[in-house]
């Protein structure tokens, strides 16, 4: 007998989806009432909530491409919307007011050699083999290195030669050489920006970090 | 505030402490609300009334009170549904536009713009008090989002018949409309990822899909694959199921692997059922596939490329592991 608290109008509810998007997140899927596993197993409209749930919640976003206001400079709002439209327009002065306080550590940010890559963004959280006994000591993810020599640490467990590639955060490739298993130095100035750091064996990229030259 | 704070450098991490522990970490990572902490303390000082701010200068032992009389994610929601609303704007927006901008073009705005109009009318407050009234299993985050998902979906249906029409030419449409390269490491590495956590949502049914999947795509089937699906099989069954599938056709492939499937399923299909069943599984796969993507880029092909790679990555680990 299926669970009807789990359901509405034959989907998952609000809170199932956004419960069972939680234990897909964490690998917990096993904890899931069993209907509502079922449920998801036949169901696509489900399945494409549940993905786009997830999506939301693993989407990291670009701070540098945020607006500072909600847009709402268009013309085409039906005449409907047209009662709201004062309070909207105050709104957004008031958000780009309180924008111009939040984003003021931002601003320092602001300039291209610090805008942030999406893709590699993605990989940061996504891509960490620890399986592949490898341990990151540092740089941490975004910390700020200031001298001319660069320091990469981390342990090893692997026989598998590790190819360090330092790319800026236009995806060009600025270093690419080999470390060993406890890491490697690099002299080399690197101008201003933000630069994405990424350890690969032949056949796998083990982990992707980032680092801020000031 | 910049000048309270300024002055009080103590006071103002004690109230950064404090609205930390009203949205911890574990709920409102940094990754994805990187200014959480100051929008909040923002609309604190925004709103503060004149007897609790002397409070709050005095440092006394009812800050936190305080803080938490202005700050609690109830409290925002009621009193500051605007903060609250732009705490979440970057990754909806984010959302909306990987996820819209190829449709709808320029015109995907109109979706972030009609979506927070929605939410000041009331129904952010409606949400959260839909939420209170369930048994609080998940964050409010996640539920906010499945509700925001309704609003857009809600927003598109209700948008120009125009946009419409092109959505229902997309859908069901498995053309790509751009390039993958999946030999590329990297994008192989997120696209297997991504491939995984859709096969997970099938569950009690993934064995069966990707051993349908191996067969459809004549890969090697291992014991692994079998055994995950039935422990149940007798020898001549894995013979039957092991055979080399190469030098078959896929129609011959189905017709052979067919008694065994309705042996360990109970049923009596004729082999074309089962072709139809995997089919469409493919045909889910690849459109939940290209929800990751800001356009269509897998098609049947794509997607068998992908699709070998995945399982050829997994043997040879699976195949390391074993030789160690």
């Amino acid at each position: 007998m299926m669970n009807k608290k789990y359901f509405e109008q034959d989907h998952l509810n609000t809170e199932m989806i956004a419960y069972y998007t939680e234990k897909l997140k964490s690998g917990e899927l096993n904890t899931v009432p069993g209907d509502v596993l079922r449920h998801v197993e036949e169901c696509f409209d489900c399945k494409e909530a549940v993905l786009d749930v997830y999506t939301m919640m693993s989407t990291v976003p670009d701070m540098n491409k945020i607006p500072m206001e909600i847009p709402l400079q268009k013309n085409e709002m039906s005449a409907g919307k047209q009662g709201v439209r004062p309070f909207i327009y105050t709104l957004a002065i008031m958000v780009s007011f309180i924008g111009l306080i939040i984003f003021k550590q931002i601003d320092t940010t602001s300039n291209q050699m610090f805008t942030t890559d999406p893709m590699f963004e993605h990989y940061i959280e996504s891509t960490y083999r620890s399986d592949m006994g490898l341990e990151i000591i540092s740089p941490l993810i975004g910390e700020t290195l200031h001298s001319e020599i660069l320091s990469f640490q981390w342990n090893y467990e692997g026989d598998e030669l590790l190819k360090i590639t330092i790319l800026n955060n236009e995806q060009n490739v600025v270093i690419t050489t080999t470390g060993d298993s406890n890491g490697i130095q690099i002299e080399k100035s690197l101008s201003k920006g933000l630069y994405y750091w990424k350890l690969e064996t032949d056949s796998n990229l083990l982990y992707v970090g980032k680092f801020i030259i000031e | 505030m910049c000048d309270i704070l300024k002055n009080n450098p103590e006071l103002e991490i004690k109230i950064q402490k404090t609205i930390r522990l009203l949205y911890p970490e574990q709920n409102f990572p940094t990754i994805f609300f990187p200014t959480i902490i100051e929008q909040v303390k923002t609309s604190l000082f925004h709103r503060i009334q004149e007897d609790d701010l002397t409070i709050l200068l005095d440092q006394s032992t009812h800050l936190e009170q305080i803080i938490q009389k202005y700050c609690s994610l109830e409290n925002l929601i009621d009193q500051d549904p605007n903060t609250f609303i732009l705490i979440y704007f970057p990754t909806i927006s984010s959302y909306v536009k990987r996820r819209y901008a190829y449709r709808f073009q320029e015109n995907y705005e109109d979706i972030i713009q009609e979506l927070m109009l929605v939410l000041m009318k009331g129904r952010l407050q409606k949400i959260w008090f839909n939420y209170t009234k369930t048994e609080k299993i998940v964050e409010f985050s996640s539920y906010f989002m499945v509700s925001v998902r309704y609003i857009i979906a809600n927003i598109i249906r209700k948008m120009d018949s125009k946009y419409i029409s092109l959505d229902q030419q997309q859908t069901g449409r498995l053309a790509a409309d751009a390039p993958l390269d999946l030999m590329q490491e990297s994008i192989l590495q997120l696209e297997t990822h991504r491939l995984n956590v859709i096969l997970a949502l099938y569950h009690n049914k993934r064995p069966k899909l990707e051993l349908l999947l191996k067969f459809h795509f004549k890969l090697p089937i291992s014991d692994e694959n079998i055994l995950k699906w039935s422990t149940e099989l007798s020898d001549e069954d894995i013979k039957i199921l092991k055979r080399d599938n190469l030098s078959f056709t896929r129609k011959q492939i189905f017709e052979r692997i067919n008694s065994v499937f309705n042996r360990v399923e109970e049923k009596e299909r004729k082999p074309g059922a089962l072709i139809r069943w995997i089919q469409v599984r493919i045909n889910e796969l690849i459109t939940l596939m290209n929800k990751f993507h800001k356009m269509s880029v897998y098609d049947s092909r794509t997607f068998e490329t992908l699709i070998s790679l995945n399982y050829l990555k997994y043997d040879l680990n699976q195949k390391g592991k074993n030789d160690e």
